[in-house]
């Protein structure tokens, strides 16, 4: 989000505030997450593009759904779709408003398309709402949501699609690029309604609002770049009215203005300055290499942060309160701590549906006996997983590998410690030092982490690698 | 213990005081000289051309119009007046260098050419004054504040679009400074027009906030500057300066093909040199594409028409000798092929040429300052 969409925004939610007093909050929340889902969509250089994958987001997001609401009644079905066309406004706004749509947007609309496409998804709406089997139904869907996101994460993969969509609209095949298939939040609503379909097997949601479910995978202001929150919170939320959550207008306006300065200003400033794939080759010495790429570490903490805190804020002036994601990360003493205050909402998913199941079916398997293998399988395909969830890239992979394997010997080392260096707990002074040490040397892994994460390719994080020893100059 | 109540409007009316108090106090505050404050010749090297740069993230440059910054920066800020012999070379892009890296340009192929060749032991440097825009009172403007630095020489690289009357309306660096744009023309008794001043609005906080923006930015893209070397993004493709021209021979107000002294900025020259008499000023005029393609017998290039552009020449050659001023016309010793995206931009063999031929020329002046 910009900064004239981020003030539409906060104005748009200070008047719903002030104005609604509670009477249609889900149906006004939810025109606004429509508007805003088809207001961020960045412009593809693929034909009709950025109006189809907002349908299509939502047409996915209903499917699923269909199939953990119960009884959701046609009347609120016709309500959705209803207010959905409240997508087709920031076409039409940025006429009145310039600068609210940061991009020219792509007016050449192949209307055919189109039309074939949203009355296709309308009717497999209607088949899919008479389906009674709904455990394969999301078991169908669950596989669905995780292809689409190998498309989107894997470059090769992603760039046969758009040559795929090219060639079928007429377009020059041989521009097709990975960069061509952005699709706004996907990453995070796969997240989210993998969440509901996954707790719905699980027994915990009997029957939910698809109103209220369709506004918690979409709520504009976590659209973007999470947190990544929980339904039954959301939910509980969304049935108060507004002006019950305590203080919530004073701490949004805070959040909202701690996240601008750290994001426009602080963040802004330091991309100017931090490393990155384009100026790695640039820099002529050891010393500038090493203070690049710690500007590169509190630029991605203060950019990624500041939006959180921008989401949060928003969130609480329409009565909702996402949860956090950073808790200072950088100040934690081990790597553990560290990826607890860092993007806290993805660790706890990622826990939750990935970690805690391998976990369990580690320990009941003939596979892996010893508890350190466990934890060490278990810990590093975890971040493994991370790692892929940015891009499916050897680079990703082996920034998730750098910290599952630093999380396993952290785990290690500190168990031995804790049994073997009893006398450093009774010298406060040295374990102050001790701490501060542990501190600057965990963020240091964490920024040389940050190598794989930002470069291109492995011969690009080798090089930048050897001139952080000196070489390569 | 319970959290106090915040009254919001409360919070949001004392705020909107601070700012107005900010904003409106800013003006009274310029006595500070903030922009004179750099890290720039303390925590980074000064930069070697003074900055410009219309897209930071790739160029670690970018373009402002506060002179004070833009001086404050560069490496002519950490001289010493008065050791050694100290060369300023001005002019337009040219000089600046476009295309051209920092290693390439004409005073530094200048102060290469020194340093081989000069006999005495005395330091002698050659600093890049030069900056985008053709105007001659851009160039005083510059030159009037880089004073404080005392050169021993000035080489004042001209062409018939920087002399040519109110070429310093197509010059933002001179329209975004009124007071120190008319104070030049009254300190010089130039024949221009004063500049409408800016009023108490224009300079107070919020007015300003884009300029003290690019003050921060400025500093921030020093660690890049001294980090990679880089001011300039080079592309590996650029369009070509024109070859093949218009049938028309026109030059820009001018009507009928004349051209007269009175059309010419020359009392700029003539009144800097008067009231600076201890600095030696040469005055080049710089090298232009003359063309070989379609219509090139009536212009030598996109810019100049040939009537124009002969008749220039001839007016300043005359004008100089009169005035016992010093003058190398260098206008076509560069090659067609050697000019890149416009036609005064040339790679660096043309400036090896260039250097050459105004080496020679001040060699002497060097060897005996």
């Amino acid at each position: 989000m910009n900064l004239i969409q981020i003030t539409s925004a906060a104005l748009g939610s200070l008047a719903f505030r002030f104005l609604d007093k509670d009477r249609n909050k889900e149906k006004a929340i939810f025109i606004a997450n429509i508007f805003f889902l088809f207001l961020l969509q960045p412009n593809s250089s693929l034909r009709s593009l950025n109006v189809l994958l907002p349908w299509a987001t939502i047409f996915l997001i209903l499917a699923v759904g269909l199939g953990v609401s119960g009884t959701s009644s046609r009347q609120e079905i016709a309500q959705i779709a209803l207010f959905s066309l409240s997508g087709f406004l920031p076409f039409v706004l940025p006429e009145f408003f310039p600068g609210l749509k940061t991009t020219v947007l792509d007016k050449n609309i192949n209307q055919t398309v189109l039309g074939i496409f949203l009355l296709g998804s309308v009717c497999c709406i209607a088949v899919l709402a008479r389906i009674k089997q709904k455990r394969s139904y999301l078991l169908f869907f669950l596989a669905f949501i995780l292809v689409l996101f190998v498309i989107l994460k894997q470059p090769a993969i992603s760039t046969w699609a758009s040559r795929g969509w090219r060639i079928l609209f007429q377009q020059k095949g041989e521009l097709a690029s990975s960069l061509d298939l952005r699709w706004i939040g996907y990453s995070y609503i796969a997240f989210r309604l993998i969440h509901v379909i996954r707790e719905f097997q699980k027994g915990r949601f009997q029957d939910i609002s698809l109103l209220r479910y369709m506004n918690f995978c979409l709520f504009f202001p976590a659209l973007s770049a999470g947190p990544i929150a929980k339904y039954d919170d959301f939910s509980q939320q969304m049935q108060q009215p507004v002006n019950t959550v305590e203080s919530s207008l004073p701490e949004g306006g805070e959040r909202l203005v701690i996240g601008l300065f750290k994001k426009f200003v602080l963040a802004d400033s330091l991309a100017l300055v931090a490393l990155n794939s384009s100026n790695a080759g640039q820099i002529t010495s050891t010393g500038w290499m090493w203070l690049a790429l710690i500007l590169y570490s509190l630029q991605i903490y203060f950019d990624f942060s500041g939006y959180t805190d921008i989401a949060i804020g928003l969130g609480l002036f329409l009565g909702i309160r996402l949860p956090e994601n950073f808790d200072h990360p950088y100040l934690k003493s081990n790597l553990t701590k560290f990826w607890d205050s860092w993007h806290i909402t993805l660790s706890q998913w990622i826990r939750a549906y990935f970690f805690n199941p391998l976990n369990r079916s580690l320990r009941k398997s003939k596979l892996a006996k010893s508890p350190n293998s466990i934890l060490f399988l278990t810990q590093v395909s975890t971040m493994l997983v991370i790692g892929l969830w940015h891009g499916i890239t050897w680079t990703f992979a082996v920034w998730g590998l750098w910290h599952g394997l630093g999380l396993f010997i952290q785990n290690r080392w500190s168990t031995y410690a804790r049994n073997h260096f009893l006398k450093v707990r009774e010298n406060p002074k040295l374990e102050k030092g001790i701490q501060i040490l542990s501190t600057v040397g965990t963020f240091l892994y964490v920024s040389v982490g940050w190598v794989w994460f930002l470069s291109t390719s492995m011969p690009q994080a080798c090089d930048i690698f050897l001139k952080l020893l000196g070489k390569g100059f | 213990m319970q959290k106090p109540i915040i009254n919001v409007w409360r919070v949001i009316g004392k705020a909107c005081l601070v700012l107005l108090i900010i904003n409106f106090a800013f003006p009274l505050l310029s006595f500070l000289h903030f922009p004179t404050v750099s890290l720039y010749n303390h925590l980074y090297p000064g930069r070697q051309r003074l900055p410009f740069g219309e897209n930071p993230s790739l160029s670690y440059n970018l373009t402002l119009n506060d002179i004070d910054a833009m001086l404050a920066s560069h490496v002519v800020a950490n001289s010493d007046p008065g050791a050694g012999y100290s060369i300023f070379v001005i002019g337009d892009s040219s000089i600046w260098g476009t295309l051209l890296e920092n290693r390439d340009t004409v005073p530094a192929q200048l102060q290469n050419a020194v340093n081989a060749g000069k006999q005495t032991n005395a330091p002698v440097r050659v600093y890049n004054l030069g900056y985008p825009t053709s105007s001659v009172l851009k160039d005083l403007v510059l030159l009037d504040e880089a004073m404080q630095y005392q050169p021993d020489m000035v080489i004042w690289f001209v062409t018939l679009n920087s002399l040519i009357k109110n070429s310093y309306q197509e010059a933002p660096i001179v329209l975004n400074n009124p007071e120190k744009t008319n104070a030049v023309i009254e300190r010089y008794g130039l024949d221009t027009e004063l500049l409408p001043e800016r009023t108490y609005w224009e300079k107070t906080f919020l007015e300003q906030r884009r300029d003290i923006y690019d003050r921060i930015r400025l500093q921030i893209l020093g660690s890049m500057w001294a980090a990679t070397g880089i001011d300039q993004y080079i592309p590996e493709e650029y369009t070509p300066a024109t070859r093949d021209l218009e049938t028309d021979d026109s030059y820009q107000y001018l009507e009928g093909h004349t051209l007269s002294e009175n059309d010419l900025d020359l009392s700029v020259i003539t009144s800097f040199i008067a009231q600076n008499p201890s600095v030696r000023v040469i005055v080049v005029n710089e090298p232009i594409l003359i063309s070989s393609g379609a219509n090139s017998d009536l212009r030598y290039d996109l810019y100049y028409p040939r009537w124009t552009y002969d008749t220039y020449r001839a007016l300043i050659s005359a004008k100089f000798e009169e005035m016992e001023i010093q003058y190398i016309d260098l206008w076509d010793v560069v090659p067609e092929t050697l000019f890149t995206n416009s036609a005064i931009h040339y790679d660096a063999q043309g400036v090896d040429i260039v250097t050459e031929k105004l080496y020679s020329f001040i060699m002497k002046d060097i060897e005996e300052p």
